[in-house]
């Protein structure tokens, strides 16, 4: 009996503008739109330094650079993880410079079961990111924003992602509040596509 | 004026100088010719006309004038009539029906079996015949003869029945009444009352040899396919936009290859050649089947294996595809009695449709890369193990059309790699078909013939029953249904031969009036009177006492009629002359 691959006909197309090839059920950044004919057509690359919300998983084919190829509408998806045993609810993100998704990274989404451990393929429910963990790299004044260095890992083993930067911005100080210092703890949540700085480490 | 020794009537005719009337076998009227003086009462056109002589009376009941002509002549002016018999009403009226219509397996689909006994009843009654007034003992009734009856002329389909059962219609003229007679067969001659006697020589014009031939015969292959699309570039010659190109003939086939592009993925076609290559790519791609001829041409069971020995189909020209198999399946389904009444099941039989196998690209669902599914046939569940997908067959273009795209994996199966370059898979189509001939690109049909033992060197006498047909598989080449074709094709040879049987034609005239009815053997009668009397001539086995057309020439032209006929009704049909072969 013939079953189609998990929706084969609803999956859409992308150009790989980076320089990198994207493999088979890797992730790329998206990073714009292209109207080809009377189709949009999505513009990604490999996972790299420049930090975003989204991403999307590739189709069974490698793409190279600057081919076309079909990704993953989801929200589910059957996605190349990098090592270990993904468990059901485990969450796994993008990391730089490389297509498979990484456990405790910025989560892009939540094991739902392993299909394919020779290949290393999961499914998986797909989404943007909302949150993420880092340190100030400047001060953050009232009102303000600063440059957080993101930082992922196992619960007690975090660890920064070096040169994966995002720009927070104050919400929630008073007026003639203490900054907060450069190198403190931060929670950074995406509120209406602002990423606010929403918890911070005691002085 | 002198009195007539015998008398004849018709209405309100008064004065009859002379009569003359022949009655033959068939459905259509034979014409009284009646001389009578001018008369002022009006000649009706309609009713009994009898002759009598001496006691004796014959009568045609409603019988119905046909043409007047006033001539002059030695008795003065004179009125010349023609009269039809009853067989005049005959040509109005229909009948329909589908009757002892053939399953693929040759047997007779049911509810629809019906003896020639049945067949001719229905027929007689849709003539509006007295019911039960008809002797139809002489038809075999061991036969079923299929016939498809839709608003035919009720005569013509009993005429028709007769003709394949080597009968003939006689009808009686005195009453809705008649007989299916057994040609040749019937009562000798009187030789009592003999005016003149004449044994005539009138043998058959008989073939070296005759032979019934089969419908086109019908042939279950495995057709291999090969992958193509339609070209979207006009070419160098202008003239190749549309046409259907292997895929890598295309002209907006990716610079990678087909292996590059994931099926269906084609924006990079549109970048490259613009919309329409990209339509036609999404058309066609991994979705367009061509049989393929592979080197040294298409193997097919039953043709080139026995039939044609090494003569393999070389062109698609020859291939008319069905979209069919061969063999047939019987499924139970639900069916009222015609009266109404409680449901019940029936068999019914039908073939199944076409079947598509090999090996193509399958992904389990959630599994990424199970890489190429292999599917074999089992030639005892083939319903089973099929490809399961919509697929469409265009029987013009020999090609097969799937709603889905249909590739393989170049890059490995059942899980040696994650990636995927499509590639042709291996697609085999099973189906049946019909042949062209190679050389002629005549039907290749099956026929059974029998030597004559007339020594005239003449070419084979043909009868085409296209309702039989033969079917080969690769398991059964020599014919799936070889048995019953054979017998069937023996029973309409034995009916054929039966024309050929020597026969002792003869003609005698009688004094007077003497009855005769007309039989498989006395074919003809005619009955005289004008003032020199009453006289009797009867044919035996001949039909030729005044120049009447003979039957079975009638019949040939009759039917010949009615072909152009239905030529004219439906769409023509090229019937190519048979290419054939012989099981005998």
């Amino acid at each position: 009996m013939e079953i189609t691959l998990l929706g084969t006909h609803d999956w859409k197309q992308w150009r790989n503008d980076g320089a990198t090839e994207v493999g088979p059920f890797e992730v790329f950044r998206i990073t714009g739109n292209e109207v080809i004919g009377d189709e949009n057509v999505a513009l990604g690359e490999l996972p790299s330094t420049t930090f975003g919300r989204s991403y999307a998983v590739n189709g069974p084919m490698a793409v190279p650079a600057s081919g076309y190829g079909v990704y993953q509408s989801g929200p589910e998806v059957l996605v190349a993880y990098d090592t270990g045993t993904p468990a059901v609810g485990d969450s796994y993100g993008p990391k730089p410079s490389q297509g498979t998704v990484v456990k405790n990274y910025p989560a892009t989404c939540e094991c739902l079961g392993i299909v394919d451990s020779t290949n290393k393929i999961m499914r998986a429910r797909w989404h943007p990111i909302d949150h993420i963990i880092g340190k100030l790299a400047g001060s953050l004044s009232q009102g303000s924003t600063a440059t957080v260095n993101v930082w992922a890992g196992a619960g007690g083993s975090e660890a920064v992602i070096t040169s994966l930067t995002v720009t927070g911005r104050d919400w929630l100080m008073k007026t003639g509040a203490t900054a907060i210092a450069s190198g403190k703890k931060v929670v950074v949540e995406w509120i209406d596509g602002v990423p606010y700085v929403v918890e911070a480490e005691c002085p | 004026m002198s009195e007539l020794q015998g008398r004849a009537t018709f209405g309100t005719i008064e004065q009859i100088e002379s009569a003359t009337i022949t009655f033959g076998p068939g459905v259509t009227p034979n014409a009284a010719v009646i001389t009578i003086l001018p008369q002022e009462t009006e000649i009706a056109e309609y009713g009994d006309m009898a002759f009598s002589f001496d006691g004796g009376e014959h009568r045609g009941v409603e019988c119905k004038a046909d043409l007047g002509q006033l001539q002059r002549d030695r008795s003065g002016l004179v009125w010349r009539i023609s009269i039809f018999d009853r067989r005049w009403k005959w040509k109005f009226g229909q009948i329909g029906g589908q009757y002892n219509v053939r399953n693929p397996d040759n047997t007779i689909k049911s509810g629809t079996e019906k003896t020639p006994h049945e067949l001719a009843t229905l027929c007689i009654q849709a003539m509006g015949e007295e019911n039960g007034g008809w002797e139809i003992g002489d038809l075999p009734n061991t036969s079923r003869p299929a016939v498809r009856w839709d608003c035919d002329n009720p005569a013509q389909a009993l005429a028709n029945l007769c003709d394949q059962l080597g009968c003939i219609v006689v009808p009686d003229l005195d009453g809705r009444t008649g007989r299916l007679c057994r040609a040749g067969s019937g009562a000798d001659l009187p030789s009592g009352g003999v005016e003149n006697w004449a044994n005539t020589f009138d043998p058959p014009e008989t073939p070296t040899a005759v032979a019934v031939v089969c419908g086109p015969d019908r042939f279950e292959v495995d057709f291999e396919l090969e992958p193509v699309g339609e070209e979207s570039d006009y070419g160098t010659n202008n003239q190749e936009k549309g046409t259907i190109k292997l895929l890598d003939d295309l002209s907006y086939k990716p610079a990678a290859g087909w292996e590059s592009i994931m099926p269906g993925d084609y924006a990079s076609i549109f970048d490259a050649k613009g919309k329409h290559a990209k339509e036609c790519a999404e058309k066609s791609v991994w979705k367009w089947y061509r049989i393929k001829i592979p080197d040294g041409g298409i193997i097919v069971p039953g043709y080139s294996q026995t039939v044609n020995a090494n003569t393999p189909i070389t062109s698609l020209d020859c291939i008319l595809l069905e979209d069919r198999l061969v063999g047939s399946v019987e499924d139970q389904v639900p069916e009222a009695p015609y009266s109404g009444g409680v449901v019940t099941t029936v068999a019914k039989q039908r073939r199944p449709p076409a079947i598509v196998w090999g090996t193509w690209y399958h992904a389990k669902a959630g599994v990424p890369q199970s890489g190429n599914y292999n599917n074999t046939i089992d030639p005892n569940y083939p319903e089973e193990s099929k490809y399961l997908g919509e697929f469409s067959i265009d029987a013009d273009r020999r090609m097969v059309v799937f709603s889905k795209h249909m590739y393989a994996n170049a890059l490995g199966v059942d899980g040696t790699g994650i990636d995927l370059a499509p590639t042709a898979p291996e697609l085999y189509l099973r189906t049946a078909c019909t042949l062209l001939d190679p050389d002629t690109r005549a039907p290749v049909r099956t026929y059974k013939w029998r030597n004559t033992g007339a020594p005239y060197g003449t070419d084979m006498r043909i009868v085409k029953h296209d309702e039989i047909v033969l079917g080969h598989t690769a398991d059964e080449p020599t014919g799936v249904n070889i048995a019953d074709v054979s017998a069937e094709l023996d029973y309409y040879l034995d009916a054929i031969m039966e024309e050929y049987k020597p026969q002792t034609p003869q003609q005698v005239t009688y004094m007077g009036l003497v009855r005769f009815d007309l039989d498989g053997a006395i074919r003809q009668v005619t009955y005289e009177l004008d003032k020199s009397g009453a006289r009797t001539t009867v044919a035996r086995n001949t039909e030729d006492i005044i120049r009447r057309e003979p039957y079975a020439q009638k019949r040939a032209r009759q039917r010949e009629k009615e072909a152009i006929q239905k030529l004219r009704d439906t769409s023509n049909k090229v019937d190519d002359l048979p290419k054939t072969w012989n099981i005998a």
